[in-house]
C-alpha cells in the first residue's frame, strides 16, 4: 500500500468511469466538448481530494450508522466553498465551470471513494487515492468528450478559443446529442474489456471482468462484514 | 438510548461545523461576488454600446410595460444620444429562462447582443447561443418590423444552431419582445431621457 500504487490505480486499473463504472451521470451530461470534460474533471478532482482527506482524518469519529449523511455533508460543504470562492475571486473561470460545480455533489465517485477508501485508510493514502481517481475521471471524461466533439462537431477546443476546427467536415450530430454519449462510452468499455482479455490470454489466465462491474463483489454491500 | 444521543451528537457537530464554515465563506465572498457581477454588467454594457463615452449605468429610464419594469440604459457620445441598451428575457429556454442584453444604435439598429444568463442550456449545444458566430447574426438588423427576429423554421432570418433550435428560438424571442417593447415606448423613453434634470445638468444642453 504505497502512495504511488494508490495514485496509479485510479489511472488505469480502477479508472472511475471505465472500470469502476461510477460517475456516469456527469460523464454523459458534460462530455460534449473537450473543454467541458476537462473543466468538470478538474473541479471534481479538487473536491474529491479534499473530501477524501477530511473524511479519512475524521474516520475514527464517524459512527458507521450515520456515515453516509456525514460524508454527504463534507462533500456538499466543499462544493459550496469552491462555488463561492471561485465565484468571488475567479469569476471568469466560474462562468465557464459554473454549471458543473453543483453537479459534483451528486457525483457518486465522491461518495464511493469516501465509503470504499477514505473511511478505512490514512489521510496520506486517501490523498493519493483522491488525486489518482480524480485524474482518472478527468482522463476518462477527456477521452469521451474528445471523441464526441471531434466526430459530432468537427472541432476540438482545449480552452476558450484555443483549439482547431476541421474545415469542410459534415459533423455527425448524433454524437454530441445524448445517445452519442452512450454509444461512445459503450465502445470504449468494450475496447477496454477486449484489451484486458487479450492481455489475460497472453499470460495464460482466464479473463474476469473487473470486480466493480459485478454486483456480487460490490464493496458497498460488504461494509458490515 | 445512549447510542442514539451519540449519533445525534456527531451529526449535529458535523452540521454545526459545516454551517459555520459556510457562513464564514459567504461573508468573505459576498462582496467580491457582487462586485464581479457589477463589473460583468458594466463590461457587457460597454461591449454592446460601442462608441459611447458616458457611463450608461448612470443614466437610466424606467418604463412599465405589461406590468413588467424595463430599464433602459442610455448611451451618449458627448451630449448626443448614441444608443440604448436594455435587458430582455425569454422563459422558453431549454432548461430555464434565458436573459440577454440588447444594445441599439442611435439610427435604430441592433448593435450588440450579449447573453447574461443561460444556465439550463446543454453545454456544447444550447450553450453555444453565447458564441459570437450565433449572436453576430442579430447585429445591424432594424429595430422596427421585427419579423426577421425568429429562426428560419419559424419564418424568420436567424439560422438556429444545429441541434439547439429551442435555445436559438428563445434568444430570438427575447430579442423580438425587447425590440417591440422599445419601439412602443420609444417616444416615452426619449421624453423621459431629456427631461431628466441630472442629464440636462451634466450635458449642459445649450
Amino acid at each position: 500500500m504505497s502512495f504511488r500504487r494508490e495514485f496509479l490505480k485510479g489511472l488505469w486499473e480502477e479508472i472511475p468511469v471505465f472500470r469502476v463504472v461510477l460517475g456516469l451521470c456527469p460523464t454523459l451530461a458534460v462530455s460534449t466538448s473537450l473543454e467541458n470534460g476537462l473543466g468538470m474533471g478538474l473541479a471534481a478532482t479538487f473536491v474529491l481530494t479534499c473530501s477524501n482527506v477530511v473524511i479519512s482524518l475524521l474516520r475514527k469519529y464517524i459512527p458507521s450508522k450515520v456515515r453516509i449523511p456525514c460524508f454527504i455533508i463534507v462533500a456538499a460543504t466543499f462544493v459550496t466553498l469552491v462555488d463561492l470562492f471561485m465565484n468571488g475571486f475567479a469569476h471568469q473561470l466560474h462562468k465557464n465551470l459554473g454549471i458543473f460545480i453543483p453537479l459534483i455533489v451528486v457525483n457518486c465517485i465522491i461518495l464511493g471513494r469516501a465509503e470504499a477508501f477514505a473511511a478505512r485508510n490514512t489521510a496520506w493514502l486517501s490523498l493519493a487515492d483522491g488525486l489518482g481517481m480524480g485524474l482518472g475521471f478527468t482522463l476518462a471524461l477527456a477521452a469521451v468528450s474528445a471523441i464526441r466533439e471531434t466526430i459530432g462537431n468537427g472541432s476540438l477546443t482545449l480552452w476558450k478559443g484555443f483549439g482547431w476546427h476541421l474545415p469542410g467536415y459534415q459533423p455527425i450530430l448524433l454524437l454530441i446529442l445524448a445517445p452519442g454519449g452512450f454509444i461512445v462510452l459503450g465502445c470504449i468499455l468494450a475496447l477496454m474489456n477486449r484489451m484486458e482479455a487479450r492481455r489475460a490470454a497472453r499470460k495464460g489466465r482466464a479473463y474476469a471482468p473487473p470486480p466493480a462491474m459485478d454486483c456480487r463483489h460490490c464493496i458497498i454491500c460488504k461494509w458490515g462484514e | 438510548m445512549k447510542e442514539t444521543f451519540r449519533l445525534v451528537g456527531v451529526m449535529a457537530a458535523f452540521c454545526a461545523v459545516a454551517g459555520l464554515l459556510l457562513a464564514w465563506a459567504n461573508q468573505v465572498t459576498s462582496d467580491p461576488i457582487e462586485e464581479a457581477a457589477r463589473a460583468e454588467k458594466r463590461q457587457a454594457l460597454r461591449e454592446i454600446l460601442k462608441g459611447c463615452d458616458n457611463d450608461p449605468e448612470a443614466e437610466t429610464v424606467e418604463i412599465e410595460h405589461d406590468g413588467r419594469q424595463w430599464t433602459f440604459f442610455i448611451g451618449r457620445k458627448g451630449d448626443a444620444f448614441a444608443g440604448v441598451a436594455f435587458e430582455s428575457a425569454s422563459e422558453k429556454g431549454y432548461g430555464g429562462p434565458i436573459r440577454i442584453f440588447v444594445g441599439l444604435s442611435a439610427d435604430g439598429k441592433v448593435q450588440g447582443v450579449k447573453v447574461l444568463q443561460a444556465d439550463g442550456e446543454t453545454p456544447g449545444l444550447g450553450a453555444r447561443i453565447k458564441e459570437p458566430s450565433f449572436l453576430d447574426q442579430f447585429i445591424g438588423r432594424p429595430v422596427i418590423n421585427t419579423r426577421w427576429a425568429a429562426v428560419a423554421k419559424d419564418g424568420g432570418e436567424i439560422q438556429a444552431i444545429t441541434g439547439a433550435t429551442i435555445s436559438s428560438r428563445a434568444v430570438a424571442e427575447a430579442i423580438r419582445t425587447g425590440l417591440e417593447v422599445y419601439s412602443e415606448n420609444a417616444a416615452a423613453i426619449r421624453s423621459k431621457m431629456t427631461a431628466r434634470p441630472s442629464a440636462a445638468a451634466k450635458g449642459g444642453t445649450p
